[in-house]
Protein backbone atom coordinates (compact mmCIF):
# COMPACT_ATOMS: atom_id res chain seq x y z
CA UNK A 1 0.00 0.00 0.00
CA UNK A 2 1.25 3.22 -1.11
CA UNK A 3 0.84 6.70 -0.46
CA UNK A 4 -0.74 7.62 -4.09
CA UNK A 5 -2.74 4.78 -3.72
CA UNK A 6 -4.68 5.89 -0.66
CA UNK A 7 -4.22 9.89 -2.11
CA UNK A 8 -6.62 8.46 -5.59
CA UNK A 9 -8.86 6.64 -3.58
CA UNK A 10 -9.73 9.76 -2.09
CA UNK A 11 -9.42 11.92 -5.19
CA UNK A 12 -13.09 12.56 -5.46
CA UNK A 13 -12.72 14.15 -2.00
CA UNK A 14 -10.42 16.43 -3.01
CA UNK A 15 -11.66 17.27 -6.28
CA UNK A 16 -15.26 18.43 -3.82
CA UNK A 17 -12.94 20.25 -1.55
CA UNK A 18 -11.53 22.32 -4.80
CA UNK A 19 -14.88 22.91 -6.51
CA UNK A 20 -16.36 23.87 -2.93
CA UNK A 21 -13.51 26.38 -2.41
CA UNK A 22 -13.71 27.83 -6.31
CA UNK A 23 -17.35 28.37 -5.41
CA UNK A 24 -17.45 29.68 -2.64
CA UNK A 25 -14.53 32.16 -3.35
CA UNK A 26 -17.03 33.32 -6.69
CA UNK A 27 -19.86 33.63 -4.60
CA UNK A 28 -18.46 35.64 -1.98
CA UNK A 29 -16.69 37.73 -4.31
CA UNK A 30 -19.65 38.34 -5.94
CA UNK A 31 -21.00 39.27 -2.82
CA UNK A 32 -18.43 41.67 -2.54
CA UNK A 33 -16.53 40.68 0.70
CA UNK A 34 -13.13 41.49 0.83
CA UNK A 35 -10.47 39.04 -0.45
CA UNK A 36 -8.59 38.81 2.67
CA UNK A 37 -12.06 37.84 4.16
CA UNK A 38 -12.49 35.01 1.59
CA UNK A 39 -9.33 33.94 1.37
CA UNK A 40 -9.51 33.06 5.49
CA UNK A 41 -12.47 31.76 5.14
CA UNK A 42 -11.19 29.44 2.08
CA UNK A 43 -8.59 28.29 4.45
CA UNK A 44 -10.38 27.39 7.14
CA UNK A 45 -12.89 25.03 5.31
CA UNK A 46 -9.76 23.14 3.26
CA UNK A 47 -8.53 22.68 6.70
CA UNK A 48 -11.61 21.39 8.47
CA UNK A 49 -11.31 19.09 5.36
CA UNK A 50 -8.22 18.38 4.78
CA UNK A 51 -7.05 17.80 8.57
CA UNK A 52 -9.65 14.54 8.97
CA UNK A 53 -8.61 13.26 5.61
CA UNK A 54 -4.55 13.54 6.09
CA UNK A 55 -5.11 11.68 9.59
CA UNK A 56 -6.79 9.19 8.09
CA UNK A 57 -4.40 8.47 5.33
CA UNK A 58 -1.43 8.60 7.76
CA UNK A 59 -3.22 5.69 9.80
CA UNK A 60 -3.98 3.71 6.76
CA UNK A 61 -0.86 4.12 5.46
CA UNK A 62 0.56 3.40 8.71
CA UNK A 63 -1.48 0.20 9.06
CA UNK A 64 -0.89 -1.14 6.31
CA UNK A 65 2.06 -0.93 5.70
CA UNK A 66 2.58 -2.81 9.25
CA UNK A 67 0.51 -5.59 7.69
CA UNK A 68 2.69 -5.91 4.88
CA UNK A 69 5.49 -5.77 7.00
CA UNK A 70 4.13 -8.91 9.16
CA UNK A 71 2.87 -10.84 6.18
CA UNK A 72 6.76 -10.68 4.57
CA UNK A 73 7.65 -11.96 7.89
CA UNK A 74 5.20 -15.04 8.21
CA UNK A 75 6.25 -18.39 6.53
CA UNK A 76 2.64 -19.73 6.94
CA UNK A 77 0.95 -17.54 5.07
CA UNK A 78 -2.57 -18.66 5.71
CA UNK A 79 -2.08 -18.13 9.83
CA UNK A 80 -1.71 -14.08 9.09
CA UNK A 81 -4.92 -13.07 10.45
CA UNK A 82 -3.16 -14.40 13.95
CA UNK A 83 -0.56 -11.87 13.85
CA UNK A 84 -3.30 -8.86 12.48
CA UNK A 85 -3.68 -6.17 14.89
CA UNK A 86 -6.79 -4.40 15.20
CA UNK A 87 -7.06 -1.99 12.43
CA UNK A 88 -9.22 0.99 14.40
CA UNK A 89 -11.41 1.89 11.06
CA UNK A 90 -14.85 0.19 9.63
CA UNK A 91 -14.13 -1.36 6.64
CA UNK A 92 -10.48 -2.71 8.56
CA UNK A 93 -12.57 -3.72 11.11
CA UNK A 94 -14.83 -5.61 8.69
CA UNK A 95 -11.97 -7.03 6.91
CA UNK A 96 -10.37 -7.82 10.33
CA UNK A 97 -13.00 -10.42 11.58
CA UNK A 98 -13.55 -11.42 8.38
CA UNK A 99 -9.50 -12.95 8.06
CA UNK A 100 -10.14 -14.27 11.41
CA UNK A 101 -12.81 -16.13 11.08
CA UNK A 102 -11.18 -17.40 7.42
CA UNK A 103 -7.72 -18.14 9.62
CA UNK A 104 -9.76 -20.36 12.11
CA UNK A 105 -11.51 -21.98 9.74
CA UNK A 106 -8.38 -22.34 7.30
CA UNK A 107 -6.11 -23.59 10.22
CA UNK A 108 -9.03 -26.03 11.18
CA UNK A 109 -9.10 -27.58 7.11
CA UNK A 110 -4.95 -27.70 7.28
CA UNK A 111 -4.96 -29.56 10.69
CA UNK A 112 -7.50 -31.82 9.47
CA UNK A 113 -5.29 -32.44 6.72
CA UNK A 114 -2.25 -33.06 8.31
CA UNK A 115 -3.86 -35.54 10.58
CA UNK A 116 -5.10 -37.63 7.80
CA UNK A 117 -2.04 -37.50 6.25
CA UNK A 118 -0.17 -38.80 9.73
CA UNK A 119 -2.89 -41.33 9.78
CA UNK A 120 -2.52 -42.84 6.49
CA UNK A 121 1.29 -42.31 6.83
CA UNK A 122 1.10 -44.94 9.68
CA UNK A 123 -1.38 -46.91 8.71
CA UNK A 124 0.73 -47.54 5.66
CA UNK A 125 3.62 -48.38 7.61
CA UNK A 126 1.97 -50.52 9.80
CA UNK A 127 0.66 -52.20 6.77
CA UNK A 128 4.19 -52.72 5.70
CA UNK A 129 5.35 -53.81 8.35
CA UNK A 130 2.56 -56.26 9.04
CA UNK A 131 2.77 -57.40 4.83
CA UNK A 132 6.64 -58.91 6.20
CA UNK A 133 5.61 -61.33 8.60
CA UNK A 134 3.57 -63.59 5.38
CA UNK A 135 6.80 -62.80 2.75
CA UNK A 136 9.53 -63.80 5.75
CA UNK A 137 6.71 -67.16 5.53
CA UNK A 138 6.46 -67.64 2.39
CA UNK A 139 10.74 -67.23 1.79
CA UNK A 140 11.13 -69.89 4.56
CA UNK A 141 8.57 -72.01 2.79
CA UNK A 142 10.83 -71.76 -0.28
CA UNK A 143 13.41 -72.50 1.44
CA UNK A 144 11.92 -75.73 3.44
CA UNK A 145 10.88 -77.21 -0.66
CA UNK A 146 13.97 -76.09 -2.80
CA UNK A 147 13.58 -76.46 -6.69
CA UNK A 148 13.22 -74.72 -9.91
CA UNK A 149 9.35 -73.29 -8.83
CA UNK A 150 10.65 -72.27 -5.48
CA UNK A 151 13.71 -70.42 -7.47
CA UNK A 152 11.23 -69.10 -9.43
CA UNK A 153 9.07 -67.82 -6.79
CA UNK A 154 11.76 -66.33 -4.90
CA UNK A 155 12.18 -63.66 -7.72
CA UNK A 156 8.59 -62.12 -7.49
CA UNK A 157 8.52 -62.54 -4.12
CA UNK A 158 12.46 -60.35 -4.07
CA UNK A 159 10.61 -58.02 -5.93
CA UNK A 160 7.38 -57.85 -4.08
CA UNK A 161 9.55 -57.51 -1.09
CA UNK A 162 11.25 -54.45 -3.10
CA UNK A 163 8.64 -52.58 -3.73
CA UNK A 164 7.42 -53.24 -0.02
CA UNK A 165 10.30 -51.42 0.88
CA UNK A 166 9.99 -48.34 -1.41
CA UNK A 167 6.25 -48.04 0.21
CA UNK A 168 7.66 -47.83 3.35
CA UNK A 169 10.52 -45.62 2.43
CA UNK A 170 8.35 -43.00 0.70
CA UNK A 171 6.36 -42.90 3.66
CA UNK A 172 8.89 -41.96 5.90
CA UNK A 173 10.67 -39.34 3.45
CA UNK A 174 7.78 -37.13 3.81
CA UNK A 175 7.41 -37.27 7.44
CA UNK A 176 9.05 -34.30 9.30
CA UNK A 177 8.89 -36.05 12.32
CA UNK A 178 10.26 -39.29 12.31
CA UNK A 179 13.55 -39.13 13.74
CA UNK A 180 16.48 -41.87 12.31
CA UNK A 181 19.51 -42.94 13.95
CA UNK A 182 22.99 -40.94 12.63
CA UNK A 183 25.43 -43.76 14.03
CA UNK A 184 28.96 -44.32 12.91
CA UNK A 185 28.38 -45.92 9.47
CA UNK A 186 31.82 -47.28 7.31
CA UNK A 187 31.21 -46.87 3.71
CA UNK A 188 32.23 -50.70 3.09
CA UNK A 189 29.32 -51.72 5.79
CA UNK A 190 26.61 -50.16 3.88
CA UNK A 191 28.07 -51.17 0.65
CA UNK A 192 28.66 -54.84 1.32
CA UNK A 193 24.77 -54.98 3.45
CA UNK A 194 23.57 -53.17 -0.56
CA UNK A 195 25.27 -56.26 -2.48
CA UNK A 196 23.91 -58.98 -0.55
CA UNK A 197 20.89 -58.01 -0.70
CA UNK A 198 20.83 -57.60 -4.61
CA UNK A 199 22.87 -60.71 -4.59
CA UNK A 200 20.42 -62.82 -6.19
CA UNK A 201 19.75 -60.11 -9.48
CA UNK A 202 23.26 -59.34 -9.90
CA UNK A 203 24.78 -62.72 -10.08
CA UNK A 204 21.47 -64.25 -12.04
CA UNK A 205 22.57 -60.81 -14.61
CA UNK A 206 26.41 -61.97 -14.46
CA UNK A 207 27.46 -58.77 -13.23
CA UNK A 208 31.09 -58.50 -12.02
CA UNK A 209 31.92 -56.10 -8.70
CA UNK A 210 34.87 -54.44 -7.96
CA UNK A 211 35.46 -52.77 -4.94
CA UNK A 212 37.89 -50.22 -4.53
CA UNK A 213 39.56 -49.47 -0.89
CA UNK A 214 36.28 -48.43 1.50
CA UNK A 215 37.71 -48.00 4.93
CA UNK A 216 36.02 -44.12 5.34
CA UNK A 217 33.53 -44.26 8.09
CA UNK A 218 30.99 -41.93 7.92
CA UNK A 219 28.02 -40.97 9.97
CA UNK A 220 24.70 -41.56 8.94
CA UNK A 221 21.84 -43.78 9.01
CA UNK A 222 22.40 -46.95 7.93
CA UNK A 223 19.43 -48.48 7.15
CA UNK A 224 18.68 -45.26 5.18
CA UNK A 225 22.11 -45.42 3.05
CA UNK A 226 21.35 -49.25 2.10
CA UNK A 227 18.63 -48.35 0.77
CA UNK A 228 19.39 -45.53 -1.46
CA UNK A 229 22.61 -47.02 -2.64
CA UNK A 230 19.88 -50.32 -3.20
CA UNK A 231 18.24 -48.22 -5.53
CA UNK A 232 21.15 -46.79 -7.56
CA UNK A 233 22.04 -50.51 -7.81
CA UNK A 234 18.61 -51.43 -9.08
CA UNK A 235 18.70 -48.83 -11.33
CA UNK A 236 21.94 -50.40 -12.69
CA UNK A 237 20.68 -53.94 -12.79
CA UNK A 238 17.71 -52.34 -15.00
CA UNK A 239 19.70 -50.62 -17.74
CA UNK A 240 22.69 -53.21 -18.34
CA UNK A 241 25.27 -54.32 -20.68
CA UNK A 242 26.24 -57.75 -22.26
CA UNK A 243 29.06 -58.20 -20.12
CA UNK A 244 27.84 -55.84 -17.14
CA UNK A 245 30.00 -54.27 -14.68
CA UNK A 246 29.48 -52.74 -10.90
CA UNK A 247 32.65 -50.91 -9.58
CA UNK A 248 32.86 -48.95 -6.12
CA UNK A 249 35.35 -46.69 -5.08
CA UNK A 250 35.55 -43.42 -2.41
CA UNK A 251 37.18 -40.13 -2.79
CA UNK A 252 38.26 -38.51 0.73
CA UNK A 253 37.87 -34.81 -0.43
CA UNK A 254 38.45 -32.12 1.99
CA UNK A 255 34.70 -31.21 2.77
CA UNK A 256 33.54 -34.75 2.60
CA UNK A 257 33.85 -38.13 1.24
CA UNK A 258 32.44 -38.83 -1.82
CA UNK A 259 30.92 -43.07 -2.69
CA UNK A 260 30.74 -43.69 -6.06
CA UNK A 261 29.15 -46.12 -7.90
CA UNK A 262 29.84 -46.90 -12.05
CA UNK A 263 28.71 -49.26 -14.11
CA UNK A 264 28.93 -49.76 -17.39
CA UNK A 265 25.61 -49.88 -18.70
CA UNK A 266 24.14 -47.54 -21.81
CA UNK A 267 24.39 -44.25 -19.64
CA UNK A 268 21.41 -41.32 -19.74
CA UNK A 269 20.98 -39.06 -22.84
CA UNK A 270 22.25 -35.92 -21.68
CA UNK A 271 18.61 -34.65 -22.16
CA UNK A 272 17.39 -36.67 -20.23
CA UNK A 273 20.19 -35.77 -16.93
CA UNK A 274 18.56 -32.70 -15.68
CA UNK A 275 15.18 -34.32 -15.27
CA UNK A 276 16.32 -38.00 -13.38
CA UNK A 277 15.88 -37.30 -9.94
CA UNK A 278 11.82 -36.21 -11.39
CA UNK A 279 8.86 -37.93 -9.82
CA UNK A 280 7.46 -40.31 -12.67
CA UNK A 281 10.11 -39.25 -14.90
CA UNK A 282 11.09 -42.58 -17.03
CA UNK A 283 13.60 -41.16 -19.63
CA UNK A 284 14.41 -43.04 -22.62
CA UNK A 285 15.97 -45.82 -21.51
CA UNK A 286 13.10 -46.07 -19.15
CA UNK A 287 10.80 -46.66 -21.92
CA UNK A 288 13.28 -48.50 -24.28
CA UNK A 289 15.00 -50.51 -21.75
CA UNK A 290 12.73 -51.68 -18.93
CA UNK A 291 8.96 -52.35 -18.90
CA UNK A 292 8.96 -51.75 -14.72
CA UNK A 293 10.31 -48.04 -14.83
CA UNK A 294 8.26 -46.05 -12.24
CA UNK A 295 10.33 -43.35 -12.28
CA UNK A 296 10.37 -43.38 -8.65
CA UNK A 297 13.44 -44.60 -7.02
CA UNK A 298 15.63 -41.60 -7.84
CA UNK A 299 13.56 -39.24 -7.08
CA UNK A 300 12.72 -40.81 -4.03
CA UNK A 301 16.57 -41.10 -2.98
CA UNK A 302 17.17 -37.39 -3.51
CA UNK A 303 14.44 -37.21 -1.26
CA UNK A 304 15.90 -39.03 1.50
CA UNK A 305 19.19 -37.27 0.55
CA UNK A 306 17.79 -34.38 0.93
CA UNK A 307 16.66 -35.25 4.82
CA UNK A 308 20.17 -36.71 5.47
CA UNK A 309 21.85 -34.00 4.56
CA UNK A 310 23.48 -36.31 1.57
CA UNK A 311 24.40 -35.36 -1.86
CA UNK A 312 23.39 -37.33 -4.48
CA UNK A 313 24.37 -36.59 -8.00
CA UNK A 314 24.33 -38.66 -11.44
CA UNK A 315 26.39 -38.72 -14.12
CA UNK A 316 27.43 -40.26 -17.44
CA UNK A 317 32.18 -39.98 -17.63
CA UNK A 318 33.17 -40.24 -21.16
CA UNK A 319 34.41 -43.86 -20.67
CA UNK A 320 30.63 -44.41 -20.66
CA UNK A 321 28.03 -46.46 -18.21
CA UNK A 322 26.82 -43.75 -15.37
CA UNK A 323 28.77 -42.50 -12.30
CA UNK A 324 26.55 -42.36 -9.05
CA UNK A 325 27.94 -39.91 -6.32
CA UNK A 326 26.63 -39.89 -3.29
CA UNK A 327 28.47 -37.14 -1.00
CA UNK A 328 28.96 -37.37 2.53
CA UNK A 329 29.59 -34.00 3.26
CA UNK A 330 31.79 -32.74 6.38
CA UNK A 331 30.32 -31.20 8.82
CA UNK A 332 28.74 -30.74 12.92
CA UNK A 333 25.63 -33.18 11.30
CA UNK A 334 27.94 -35.80 9.87
CA UNK A 335 30.48 -36.05 12.61
CA UNK A 336 30.41 -37.67 16.49
CA UNK A 337 32.51 -35.08 17.89
CA UNK A 338 33.49 -32.58 15.06
CA UNK A 339 36.41 -34.93 13.73
CA UNK A 340 37.14 -35.15 10.30
CA UNK A 341 36.31 -38.33 9.01
CA UNK A 342 38.52 -41.43 10.13
CA UNK A 343 39.62 -43.83 7.92
CA UNK A 344 40.17 -47.65 8.86
CA UNK A 345 42.55 -49.98 7.38
CA UNK A 346 40.93 -53.31 6.09
CA UNK A 347 41.99 -56.10 7.87
CA UNK B 1 20.91 -83.38 20.30
CA UNK B 2 20.54 -80.07 19.11
CA UNK B 3 20.25 -76.67 20.38
CA UNK B 4 16.89 -76.04 21.83
CA UNK B 5 15.14 -72.98 20.25
CA UNK B 6 12.64 -70.92 21.54
CA UNK B 7 10.18 -69.56 19.01
CA UNK B 8 8.29 -66.49 20.20
CA UNK B 9 6.01 -65.49 17.11
CA UNK B 10 2.47 -65.40 17.19
CA UNK B 11 2.13 -66.10 13.33
CA UNK B 12 1.47 -69.53 12.98
CA UNK B 13 1.96 -69.82 9.19
CA UNK B 14 5.59 -68.16 9.93
CA UNK B 15 6.18 -70.34 12.88
CA UNK B 16 5.50 -73.52 11.23
CA UNK B 17 7.47 -72.84 8.74
CA UNK B 18 10.38 -72.08 10.73
CA UNK B 19 10.12 -74.73 13.36
CA UNK B 20 10.27 -76.99 9.70
CA UNK B 21 13.51 -75.24 8.61
CA UNK B 22 14.99 -75.00 11.87
CA UNK B 23 14.09 -78.69 12.97
CA UNK B 24 15.60 -79.57 9.46
CA UNK B 25 19.09 -78.51 10.77
CA UNK B 26 19.06 -80.52 13.85
CA UNK B 27 17.46 -77.88 16.29
CA UNK B 28 14.85 -78.90 18.63
CA UNK B 29 11.67 -76.12 18.53
CA UNK B 30 9.27 -75.03 21.98
CA UNK B 31 6.74 -72.58 21.51
CA UNK B 32 4.63 -70.28 23.83
CA UNK B 33 1.39 -71.98 25.40
CA UNK B 34 0.14 -68.41 26.04
CA UNK B 35 1.19 -64.69 26.51
CA UNK B 36 1.02 -64.76 29.27
CA UNK B 37 4.29 -64.31 31.48
CA UNK B 38 6.17 -65.17 28.27
CA UNK B 39 9.62 -64.77 30.06
CA UNK B 40 8.70 -67.28 32.71
CA UNK B 41 7.72 -69.94 30.36
CA UNK B 42 11.26 -69.86 28.12
CA UNK B 43 12.41 -69.64 30.75
CA UNK B 44 11.56 -72.93 32.18
CA UNK B 45 10.84 -74.48 29.06
CA UNK B 46 14.82 -74.72 28.63
CA UNK B 47 15.67 -73.41 26.05
CA UNK B 48 18.88 -72.19 24.76
CA UNK B 49 18.12 -69.60 22.29
CA UNK B 50 14.78 -67.64 22.14
CA UNK B 51 13.32 -65.96 18.69
CA UNK B 52 12.08 -62.68 19.73
CA UNK B 53 9.22 -61.36 17.93
CA UNK B 54 8.39 -57.70 18.81
CA UNK B 55 4.64 -57.41 17.79
CA UNK B 56 3.37 -59.91 20.35
CA UNK B 57 0.04 -60.08 21.21
CA UNK B 58 -0.34 -59.42 25.14
CA UNK B 59 2.88 -57.63 26.20
CA UNK B 60 5.27 -56.72 22.99
CA UNK B 61 8.76 -58.20 22.76
CA UNK B 62 10.34 -55.29 24.57
CA UNK B 63 8.72 -55.91 27.60
CA UNK B 64 9.16 -59.70 27.41
CA UNK B 65 13.10 -58.70 26.19
CA UNK B 66 13.31 -56.54 29.47
CA UNK B 67 11.74 -58.92 31.51
CA UNK B 68 13.86 -61.99 30.03
CA UNK B 69 17.04 -60.10 30.69
CA UNK B 70 16.20 -59.26 34.05
CA UNK B 71 15.73 -63.18 35.19
CA UNK B 72 18.77 -65.02 32.93
CA UNK B 73 21.66 -62.70 32.03
CA UNK B 74 23.05 -65.29 29.82
CA UNK B 75 20.25 -66.82 27.49
CA UNK B 76 20.77 -65.47 24.23
CA UNK B 77 17.70 -63.70 22.73
CA UNK B 78 17.82 -62.86 18.87
CA UNK B 79 14.79 -60.35 17.80
CA UNK B 80 13.06 -61.06 14.95
CA UNK B 81 11.15 -58.68 13.62
CA UNK B 82 9.16 -56.89 10.78
CA UNK B 83 10.32 -53.20 12.06
CA UNK B 84 12.76 -51.95 10.33
CA UNK B 85 14.16 -48.87 11.97
CA UNK B 86 17.50 -48.10 12.89
CA UNK B 87 16.33 -46.57 16.35
CA UNK B 88 14.07 -50.59 17.10
CA UNK B 89 16.93 -52.19 16.72
CA UNK B 90 19.12 -49.44 19.29
CA UNK B 91 16.31 -50.24 21.64
CA UNK B 92 16.28 -53.62 21.34
CA UNK B 93 20.27 -54.23 22.04
CA UNK B 94 19.93 -51.28 25.13
CA UNK B 95 17.30 -53.65 26.29
CA UNK B 96 19.63 -56.72 26.32
CA UNK B 97 18.75 -58.66 23.55
CA UNK B 98 22.12 -59.75 21.85
CA UNK B 99 20.86 -59.67 17.92
CA UNK B 100 18.56 -58.56 15.46
CA UNK B 101 17.27 -59.61 12.40
CA UNK B 102 14.59 -57.95 10.20
CA UNK B 103 11.50 -59.72 8.21
CA UNK B 104 11.68 -60.96 5.36
CA UNK B 105 15.14 -62.17 6.17
CA UNK B 106 17.22 -64.76 4.03
CA UNK B 107 17.07 -68.30 6.38
CA UNK B 108 20.47 -68.76 5.62
CA UNK B 109 21.47 -65.60 7.19
CA UNK B 110 19.37 -66.41 9.88
CA UNK B 111 20.84 -69.79 10.84
CA UNK B 112 24.41 -68.36 10.35
CA UNK B 113 23.74 -65.84 12.84
CA UNK B 114 21.98 -68.01 15.29
CA UNK B 115 24.92 -70.32 15.11
CA UNK B 116 27.36 -67.49 15.49
CA UNK B 117 25.17 -66.70 18.49
CA UNK B 118 25.09 -70.19 20.05
CA UNK B 119 28.58 -70.74 19.06
CA UNK B 120 29.50 -67.77 21.44
CA UNK B 121 27.03 -68.74 24.59
CA UNK B 122 28.03 -72.61 24.48
CA UNK B 123 31.72 -72.68 23.31
CA UNK B 124 31.87 -76.17 24.75
CA UNK B 125 28.15 -77.23 23.44
CA UNK B 126 30.15 -77.81 19.39
CA UNK B 127 27.99 -79.44 16.91
CA UNK B 128 26.77 -76.41 15.22
CA UNK B 129 29.69 -75.90 13.59
CA UNK B 130 30.91 -79.13 12.64
CA UNK B 131 29.51 -80.64 9.45
CA UNK B 132 29.00 -84.21 8.95
CA UNK B 133 28.43 -86.56 5.45
CA UNK B 134 29.78 -89.39 4.10
CA UNK B 135 32.47 -89.71 6.08
CA UNK B 136 33.48 -85.92 5.63
CA UNK B 137 33.17 -83.54 8.45
CA UNK B 138 33.96 -79.68 8.25
CA UNK B 139 35.10 -77.85 11.14
CA UNK B 140 33.68 -74.71 10.39
CA UNK B 141 35.67 -72.90 13.39
CA UNK B 142 39.21 -73.73 11.95
CA UNK B 143 38.16 -74.07 8.21
CA UNK B 144 39.23 -77.79 8.46
CA UNK B 145 38.14 -80.46 6.50
CA UNK B 146 38.79 -84.08 7.25
CA UNK B 147 38.46 -87.57 5.84
CA UNK B 148 39.69 -90.56 7.31
CA UNK B 149 42.80 -90.12 9.26
CA UNK B 150 43.56 -87.27 6.49
CA UNK B 151 42.82 -83.44 7.01
CA UNK B 152 43.13 -79.99 4.82
CA UNK B 153 42.96 -76.75 5.53
CA UNK B 154 40.79 -74.76 3.38
CA UNK B 155 40.44 -70.95 2.29
CA UNK B 156 37.58 -69.01 3.69
CA UNK B 157 35.51 -68.94 -0.10
CA UNK B 158 36.80 -73.00 -0.20
CA UNK B 159 34.96 -73.22 3.43
CA UNK B 160 31.75 -71.32 2.06
CA UNK B 161 31.48 -73.75 -0.94
CA UNK B 162 32.03 -76.93 0.89
CA UNK B 163 29.20 -76.06 3.47
CA UNK B 164 26.95 -75.16 0.83
CA UNK B 165 27.62 -78.67 -1.33
CA UNK B 166 27.75 -80.72 2.21
CA UNK B 167 24.06 -79.18 3.28
CA UNK B 168 22.35 -80.78 0.28
CA UNK B 169 25.02 -84.18 -0.53
CA UNK B 170 24.15 -85.99 -3.89
CA UNK B 171 22.47 -82.65 -5.18
CA UNK B 172 22.92 -80.99 -7.89
CA UNK B 173 23.98 -77.17 -6.50
CA UNK B 174 23.48 -74.44 -9.08
CA UNK B 175 26.50 -72.10 -9.34
CA UNK B 176 24.12 -68.73 -8.59
CA UNK B 177 23.32 -70.91 -5.35
CA UNK B 178 26.95 -71.47 -4.61
CA UNK B 179 27.70 -67.39 -5.85
CA UNK B 180 25.11 -66.36 -3.42
CA UNK B 181 26.22 -68.09 -0.87
CA UNK B 182 29.78 -66.29 -1.07
CA UNK B 183 27.79 -63.16 -1.55
CA UNK B 184 26.22 -63.43 1.40
CA UNK B 185 29.92 -63.95 2.85
CA UNK B 186 30.57 -60.67 1.42
CA UNK B 187 32.91 -62.35 -1.13
CA UNK B 188 31.29 -60.64 -3.95
CA UNK B 189 33.13 -63.06 -6.74
CA UNK B 190 32.26 -63.03 -10.44
CA UNK B 191 32.13 -66.59 -12.13
CA UNK B 192 35.56 -67.19 -13.25
CA UNK B 193 36.42 -66.93 -9.50
CA UNK B 194 33.96 -69.30 -9.07
CA UNK B 195 35.12 -71.85 -11.57
CA UNK B 196 39.10 -71.23 -9.87
CA UNK B 197 37.56 -71.78 -6.17
CA UNK B 198 35.30 -74.86 -7.21
CA UNK B 199 38.45 -76.15 -9.06
CA UNK B 200 40.72 -75.27 -5.77
CA UNK B 201 38.33 -77.44 -4.08
CA UNK B 202 38.33 -80.45 -5.60
CA UNK B 203 42.10 -81.03 -6.21
CA UNK B 204 42.13 -80.40 -1.95
CA UNK B 205 39.54 -82.94 -1.86
CA UNK B 206 41.47 -85.33 -4.25
CA UNK B 207 44.69 -84.65 -1.94
CA UNK B 208 42.13 -85.93 0.69
CA UNK B 209 41.41 -89.22 -1.26
CA UNK B 210 38.05 -88.49 -2.81
CA UNK B 211 38.38 -88.28 -6.55
CA UNK B 212 36.32 -87.40 -8.60
CA UNK B 213 33.33 -86.74 -5.92
CA UNK B 214 32.95 -83.12 -6.94
CA UNK B 215 31.24 -83.28 -10.54
CA UNK B 216 30.46 -80.53 -12.98
CA UNK B 217 27.06 -80.70 -14.11
CA UNK B 218 27.34 -78.65 -17.51
CA UNK B 219 24.30 -76.37 -17.60
CA UNK B 220 23.06 -76.56 -13.88
CA UNK B 221 25.84 -76.94 -11.51
CA UNK B 222 27.53 -78.93 -9.35
CA UNK B 223 27.00 -82.27 -7.75
CA UNK B 224 28.51 -83.54 -4.52
CA UNK B 225 28.86 -87.67 -4.58
CA UNK B 226 29.94 -89.09 -1.33
CA UNK B 227 29.28 -92.69 -0.93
Amino acid sequence: MTLSALLKEKLPHLLGLVFVLLFTAALLSLLRVPPSATLFLCLVTALCVLLPLGGEIARKLRFYQDMEGRLDALDEKYLFSEVMVEPGFPEGEFLFSAARTMGASMAEAVGDARRDIGEYREYIETWIHEVKTPIAAARLCLENHPGPLADSVEDSLFQIEGYVEQALFYARSGAVDRDYAVRSLPLSQAVSAALRRYARPLIEAGFRVELGELNAVVCSDGKWVEFILGQLISNSLKYRSSAPKLTFFQEVKRDGVVLSLLDNGPGIPPEDLPRVFDKGFTGANGRKLSTRSTGLGLYLCRKLCARLGLGLSLSCPPGGGTLSALTFPLGRFHLAEGQPYKTVTSP
Amino acid sequence: MGFAVFLAEDDLHLRGELSALLERYGYRCLFPSGYEDLAGQILSSGAQLVLLDLGLPRYDGYHVCRDLRARSAQLPIMIVTSRSDELDELMSMNLGADDFITKPFNPQILLARMARLLQRAYPSGGGASVLFAGGVSLDLGSGTVRFGDREARLTRNEVLLLRQLLRQPGQIVSRDALMNALWQSDQFVDDNTLTVNVTRLRRTLEELGLKDVLITRRGQGYQLLLS
